[in-house]
């Protein structure tokens, strides 16, 4: 076989898993069109970032990914960007993950095996429905939760006990 | 028709305001600072625009001439999407909305898409129509009255339904069994009406027997006393008589029913098309024929029986009550209010609990029989003490869950039983006044008593009836569902009887998609001989399965049409259509039983040569001589106990023995081994002789003997002629063959 791995080859080396050292990298942006500098390289125009863990590992592991959404390679060490360059992951990051973290339920109502959720977002007040709760709850970690909503929405709330008492009994009525 | 969304008060003079006619006006729910927040997307014949929500009425925040959009594409966002564009050379974002939006902006995306085409051709001269935006047909997902989001699988508003008529409905199923029903209700209020006497007789009981008095003498005392409990017994003995006789008649009655009923709906499931088993999940389906038809007997049957017993209970135990002392009555009904509403939150309470409960068993069931199953794999990795330490993570859930029921149950129980148990701390008190006063005899009180002891009973039920009732009306909507569906593929009045089809089969200008504003073939035209073999290639999703299915007329065409033999297929009786297609698919699905019914299905009548001769043809008898049940081999579940090849086999046996003139092989070969596919491959080469087929393969050396190719692309017919004529041509298909034949040099194997 020709270009098969040899014992001696990294796992990361043989799959052609390539790590992007965040100190060689410039994020500008052009209108709304984000793109990337590499030092040694060239700069990609129009890429896009993804998260490998959203859940689990949100600020590390990100994936960035041409206009074609080929993988350009794993973003390493993001406390090392520029400022502004940190400052245009965040917002194209945010921009992409448009999973609202609860601060607060409000109301919760429940009919017919539906439930009707009034919550206070970090991205504002909203009201959204879920339905089958046991399987559209997601327990992420011991208190960590993912709600999602029969449009597919997600909703995070990364820790139970963070929440008002009320909040939280209003939460865990429904779970 | 515009495509214009019910918009709030202070957008409607802002878009009068506006030059040209609106196209369309659609609200978004994120602004672009990713917060939640109202926009709203306009477009009118020359301009786009973005309104604001701004506090106190709506702002534009974008404005751009039509002519100068470029390239709108929608960009999926996790959770969401945004409508881009590209406008004076720089990729602007034009709104950001949830899932929720998703359609209609993909819908916006696509329109703007063909303005560009046709603002392009207009600058040339070339001006077509002017595309237009249509607006979303309703997707039936929340009830257009309340707003609820409906249960899956059904339109049926659990909350708006009519329970009156859904009843009335019901009723209807009970007239077969008039008599009975009859019958039943007579028992019922003859039960009633003696359950009433025992508490009765405990008045005269007390009042003439047990209270010492100067009128009687101990032998008339004694005697009286006899007769009264012998009374006591004789109502009691006669209610439980009674009881047992009426309950003996309900089963039977309700088991009928919920029998007819489920009968009656499998038989009009099966006459349901195709398209209906895609729209709604088999789960769904089996759940309605099995325990929607259970929870109906149960409404029908114990549901209105208990309402009407419990509601007479009730009035028959306040008259008797109100009579004896109506005062006393008025104050032993003062706890009432509060104990049905503490009952009915407790029980909701403790439902929810033992829900929780139910779901973390049933949780741990799935993981031991999933563990169990994978116990390769466990082993494999030696994970077995993780996989005990997870089943302890998961038992202590359960456990947790259960004690939390339990112990609710438990504690909230004796208080139900406290608030019920006031009232007749009430009459102790205030009756044992009126006793030592001289205004009540003791007996009246004792009667009084056990009347209170039978008055909370029904209250409860009563409590929960509403909840009760609602969720087994919603069941027997849902069976009327599919009662009152129809099937969408019907024989027409006028159909004709085509016993025998030539197999001349011909598409014209066919367009058809599952979802009709997606369609998945596009005006497709195709004239087969009778005879040939058709070879169907393309990317999966290219419509080749659909065009099979559509020569079956699982699914009607929706513009064009399809003709056999020079008949529109619609009029062409589906018996006689059906009975002479055979059809060899990719997973064959064979009944359990034996390989020979299994054959014989398509034909019951055929005699164990033709069944034989089937087999032979497929290159099955020798397979099925060997195994030592020959061809009483029972196949088990879905044909679990023969190997891939088998089955194989065994359907195409099956296909061929009523000697269909028309064939449908849809990658028919795909999930067998090389050496089986040979000789499948000869099979079907014998088989073919003087049929008309259609072939579907990926791997295009398998279709070396086609009459004909047709590549499919996108649902268009991209390209056809034979083998030699489409690699001469140097096309797609060209391009197809020679990417397999590299495939294969790679791994080492010649085609």
């Amino acid at each position: 076989m020709e270009g098969g791995a040899t014992p001696s080859m990294s796992l990361a080396e043989a799959a052609q898993l390539r790590v992007i050292d965040a100190r060689k990298v410039r994020f500008s942006k052009a209108g709304a069109r984000l793109d990337m500098t590499l030092e040694g390289d060239k700069t990609y125009e129009k890429v896009t970032i993804r998260r490998a863990f959203p859940l689990s590992v949100p600020t590390c592991h990100h994936s960035v990914r041409d206009s074609d959404n080929k993988e350009i390679g794993m973003l390493c060490g993001i406390e090392n960007l520029d400022a502004e360059s940190r400052r245009l992951l965040d917002l194209e990051l945010e921009r992409r993950y448009m999973v609202a973290i609860i601060r607060k339920i409000v109301k919760v109502t429940e009919r017919f095996g539906t439930v009707d959720w009034d919550v206070e977002t970090d991205r504002g007040t909203c009201r959204f429905t879920t339905r089958d709760l046991r399987e559209n709850a997601i327990r992420m970690g011991a208190s960590h939760y993912l709600l999602i909503d029969v449009e597919n929405n997600r909703f995070e709330v990364p820790d139970l006990n963070a929440l008002d008492p009320n909040s939280q009994s209003l939460l865990i009525r429904h779970l | 028709m515009p495509f214009i969304e019910k918009m709030p008060d202070s957008l409607e003079p802002e878009l009068k305001k506006l030059e040209g006619a609106v196209q369309c006006a659609l609200g978004a729910d994120r602004t672009l600072d990713g917060r939640f927040g109202e926009e709203w997307l306009v477009i009118t014949d020359t301009r786009m625009l973005v309104y604001s929500a701004n506090g106190k009425g709506f702002s534009i925040r974008l404005d751009l001439p039509l002519d100068k959009i470029k390239t709108p594409a929608v960009d999926a966002l996790i959770g969401g999407g945004a409508l881009m564009v590209t406008a004076d050379d720089a990729l602007q974002e034009v709104i950001r909305y949830t899932n929720a939006c998703q359609r209609k902006f993909g819908r916006v995306c696509k329109y703007l898409a063909e303005l560009e085409k046709y603002n392009e051709a207009a600058a040339k001269g070339e001006a077509k129509e002017k595309p237009t935006v249509e607006p979303d047909p309703d997707e039936g997902t929340r009830c257009p009255k309340c707003h609820l989001l409906l249960p899956e699988g059904t339109r049926v508003c659990p909350a708006c339904l009519n329970k009156g008529k859904a009843i009335l409905r019901l009723v209807a199923y009970l007239r077969p069994y008039w008599h009975e029903t009859v019958v039943v209700w007579a028992l019922m209020f003859l039960g009633l009406g003696l359950s009433l006497v025992p508490p009765y007789l405990t008045r005269p009981l007390m009042d003439k027997v047990l209270v010492p008095t100067i009128e009687r003498s101990v032998a008339d005392r004694l005697s009286l006393l006899g007769w009264l409990v012998l009374g006591m017994l004789a109502a009691q003995l006669t209610v439980q008589v009674v009881g047992v006789m009426r309950g003996r008649m309900l089963v039977k009655m309700g088991k009928r029913i919920s029998h007819d009923l489920r009968v009656q709906l499998y038989a009009h499931l099966q006459l349901l098309s195709l398209r209906f088993f895609q729209q709604h999940s088999v789960g769904a389906m089996i759940s309605r024929v099995t325990q929607d038809t259970q929870s109906l007997e149960s409404v029908l049957v114990d549901g209105v029986q208990h309402l009407v017993v419990n509601v007479l209970t009730l009035i028959g135990i306040g008259a008797v009550m109100f009579v004896m002392n109506w005062k006393l009555t008025l104050l032993v009904l003062i706890p009432v209010p509060v104990a049905v509403f503490v009952s009915g939150k407790v029980w909701h309470h403790v439902r929810s609990l033992w829900q929780r409960f139910w779901h973390y068993r049933s949780r741990l069931t799935a993981s031991v029989s999933e563990t169990l199953s994978g116990v390769r794999v466990v082993k494999v990795f030696a994970k077995e003490n993780d996989e005990i330490a997870r089943f302890r993570g998961k038992s202590e859930e359960m456990l947790a869950a259960d004690l939390a029921a339990e112990q609710t149950w438990t504690t909230l129980f004796p208080m139900l039983w406290f608030i019920a148990s006031t009232g007749s701390l009430l009459v102790w008190y205030v009756g044992g006044r009126q006793v030592i006063g001289g205004n009540m005899t003791l007996g009246t009180m004792m009667t009084f008593l056990a009347y209170l002891g039978m008055f909370y009973g029904p209250l409860q039920f009563l409590s929960r009836i509403g909840d009760y009732l609602a969720r087994s009306l919603t069941s027997a909507e849902r069976v009327f569902e599919i009662l009152d569906s129809d099937p969408d593929v019907k024989d027409a009045d006028d159909a004709v009887a085509m016993p025998t089809i030539q197999g001349h089969i011909e598409f014209r200008n066919v367009t058809f998609g599952y979802e009709s504003h997606k369609p998945v073939l596009k005006n497709v035209s195709l004239d087969v001989k009778p005879g040939e073999m058709i070879g169907l290639v393309g990317k999966s999703g290219a419509g080749k399965s659909t065009t099979a299915n559509l020569i079956c007329r699982l699914f009607e065409v929706q513009q064009g049409e399809m003709l056999v033999d020079g008949v529109n297929i619609k009029k062409i009786k589906q018996q006689d259509l059906r009975s002479q297609i055979g059809v060899i698919l990719q997973d064959t699905f064979l009944f359990n039983g034996t390989i020979a019914e299994n054959i014989g299905y398509a034909k019951p009548e055929a005699s164990r040569e033709d069944i034989m001769a089937a087999a032979k043809a497929a290159n099955a008898h020798d397979f099925i001589i060997d195994k030592s049940e020959g061809y009483d081999t029972k196949v088990g579940e879905r044909g679990q106990l023969l190997s891939g090849g088998e089955r194989q086999r065994v359907a195409i046996a099956r296909a061929i023995l009523p000697n269909p003139r028309i064939l449908i092989l849809d990658e028919a070969t795909a999930s067998v081994d090389t050496d089986t596919e040979k000789q499948i491959q000869d099979v079907i080469a014998r088989m073919v002789k003087g049929r008309t087929t259609f072939a579907i393969a990926h791997s295009l050396s398998t279709l070396r003997n086609a009459s004909r190719l047709v590549l499919l692309k996108e649902g268009e017919i991209t390209e056809i002629g034979t083998h030699q004529e489409l690699m001469d041509k140097k096309g797609e298909f060209y391009r197809l063959v020679e990417m397999q034949k590299e495939m294969s040099t790679v791994i080492g194997v010649e085609v």
